[in-house]
């Protein structure tokens, strides 16, 4: 019951697949909630729409279409978020809808084969071992370079204004910071499909924000977070016959809310008890003490 | 010549579509300056997105769209409003999982529960071209809404727009004002969905206003160039829809990204003095205020 579903190598690669987004997701994840760039996350997804539906008509591999449609798109918005009067937002939201109606028109043309859907809900369960081993590859130069960046992305994310003084430099790691969103989305993309590669990039980040406080313990968490809330959903899509890319998605949303619960749960109940804690448990120092981060 | 140009605008269902993009353009317009203005592009964005399963649901059930995508938006509003009250920071994060928790369901509804199949296309990115009369007199509504709450609370918008914190020491209260901005933006992207499709809705209220902004200062004029370049688009994407095929929501799309970037290019070659500092409310600045690491 337990491990029938592994038996098979679809399964098996999906498992893989969804370790691997997991992986990624969880700890870049944690610098999206921080940089407060989940809508540049979930809109470089909608974005890589066209390199994806190129790949999908010139028959090349899905990844290779993703990565340049993703670097264009991620190219554009930090050139357009650089005009003063409309914010990094309003710039997102030009370049989404100028470069996913360019991916509609291209899609929906009479000449396009069928299969549109599977591109906007990813195809969890047909990934090929090629695939993988390119996402593997992304995976560890993500994962690697945020350990390099680990204490710019730290010095920047708390006070942009004194980050230079030590010598860290707020350009380098906002770009960087977009250039690894956009890798996480190539690789997550081939599972969830680019309607839905938000979740893994921002519900298990904001799950282990809720539990744990400092930079380090919060990736780690995430990344664990993602993974299970993925195996759960291979699992829920495997007995109930549900889409893989929406349930492992589903998955990850409800993992959020059963924590934000549980975290009301236990606020309340500490101010029944009649505890003095200052404030909320998220501003209490957690299990981990509140320590400065490394 | 004459026929080749406005041939297409003979056919009645064009002609349908017509008068839906006109009637849009209206709310579109004066909503995409305070989007703009008060930094919502993602709210927006959001809203649209959410109404997938409702609309899904209303294809499904077989009840009008409107309705089942209008109670999703407003559901997806009320549980945001909901999970983020008392929260200073971390708005983004909880609009892209509530976002994507919608999608999540309306994928499953769609592929497990009703086998919505090709309508799915039809949901997500809408069409001009296939628009019932019940869509142009919502659109209507909608946009007169849009154009009597401009009237009433613009003063207030435009007060927190600018600066919220001397806004609130100055005693305008914007509870009730935000809400009404946040429903209108609901209800009037709900009303485009049918006509633009739920991801590419932004590109009548968001792209226009960021494009006229390049040029225009004070609130009215970018108000009134925004709706005219709203209606020019939808007019003109509409047409091309017709010329070459092509879906229309798409059409507009590319075609207002293409203003956008030769206004920001031409801009660029005529303004040279030095840029002003950011008057809309800059994420730059809203980082350093956050208050995000209390305990370190």
């Amino acid at each position: 019951m337990v491990f029938e579903p592994w038996t098979q190598g679809i399964m098996q690669r999906a498992l893989a697949e969804v370790a691997l987004l997991g992986l990624v997701g969880g700890a870049l994840g944690c610098w999206i909630v921080f940089y407060e760039l989940s809508y540049s996350a979930e809109s470089l997804a909608h974005a890589l729409f066209p390199g994806l539906v190129i790949a999908s008509l010139t028959g090349l591999p899905l990844l290779l279409g993703a990565g340049i449609g993703v670097t264009v798109a991620a190219v554009a918005v930090a050139i357009l978020g650089r005009a003063p009067e409309i914010g990094r937002d309003t710039s997102v939201a030009v370049v989404i809808s100028a470069l996913f109606g360019f991916g509609v028109v291209l899609a929906l043309s009479p000449a396009s084969p069928p299969g549109l859907q599977g591109l906007l809900f990813g195809d969890v369960l047909g990934v090929s071992n090629l695939d993988l081993l390119l996402a593997a590859v992304l995976a560890v130069v993500v994962l690697v370079s945020l350990r390099l960046l680990h204490r710019q992305l730290l010095a920047v994310g708390f006070d942009r204004t004194t980050a230079r003084s030590i010598g860290a430099d707020p350009r380098l790691a906002d770009i960087a910071l977009l250039v690894l969103i956009g890798l996480a989305t190539v690789v997550a993309v081939q599972g969830l499909g680019n309607l839905l590669v938000v979740a893994v990039l921002v519900g298990p980040a904001a799950t282990a924000r809720l539990l744990v406080r400092r930079m380090a313990p919060m990736m780690v968490l995430a990344s664990l977070l993602a993974v299970l809330a993925g195996v759960a959903g291979l699992y829920l899509s495997y007995y109930a016959g549900t889409a893989g890319g929406a349930s492992v998605a589903g998955c990850m949303v409800v993992l959020y809310l059963i924590s934000l619960s549980v975290n009301a749960l236990l606020r309340w109940k500490r101010k029944a008890d009649g505890a003095t804690a200052p404030g909320a448990l998220g501003f209490a120092p957690g299990p981990s003490g509140g320590g400065r981060d490394v | 010549m004459f026929e080749t140009i406005f041939g297409p605008f003979a056919l009645p269902f064009v002609q349908r579509g017509l008068t839906e993009v006109l009637f849009l353009s209206v709310g579109a317009g004066l909503l995409g300056t305070w989007i703009v203005l008060r930094g919502l592009a993602f709210y927006s964005h959001a809203v649209g997105m959410a109404a997938f399963p409702g609309l899904v649901l209303a294809d499904g059930l077989g009840f009008a769209a409107p309705i089942g995508a209008f109670f999703t938006a407003v559901f997806f509003a009320g549980g945001l409003e909901r999970l983020s009250r008392g929260k200073k920071s971390g708005h983004d994060s909880l609009t892209a999982l509530v976002l994507v928790g919608m999608v999540a369901l309306g994928v499953i509804l769609a592929s497990d529960v009703f086998f919505s199949g090709s309508n799915i296309d039809t949901l997500l990115f809408g069409s001009l071209l296939v628009i019932g009369r019940w869509d142009v007199v919502f659109a209507a509504a909608t946009s007169a809404a849009a154009l009597v709450a401009t009237l009433v609370f613009g003063r207030v918008w435009l007060a927190t727009g600018f600066d919220p914190e001397s806004a609130r020491s100055l005693g305008v209260r914007h509870g009730l004002p935000d809400i009404v901005l946040l429903l209108l933006i609901s209800l009037s992207i709900t009303s485009a969905l049918s006509a633009a499709g739920a991801i590419l809705v932004t590109t009548l209220f968001v792209v226009p206003a960021a494009t006229t902004r390049l040029f225009v200062r004070r609130m009215l004029p970018w108000q009134l160039s925004s709706i005219a370049l709203v209606a020019a688009e939808g007019v003109l994407g509409l047409w091309l829809s017709v010329q070459t095929n092509a879906p229309p929501g798409a059409a507009i799309a590319m075609l207002a990204g293409a203003i956008f970037i030769l206004a920001l290019l031409t801009r660029r070659s005529s303004l040279a003095g030095p840029p002003e500092p950011p008057s809309i409310q800059g994420d730059q600045n809203r980082k350093i205020l956050a208050p995000f690491p209390k305990n370190y």
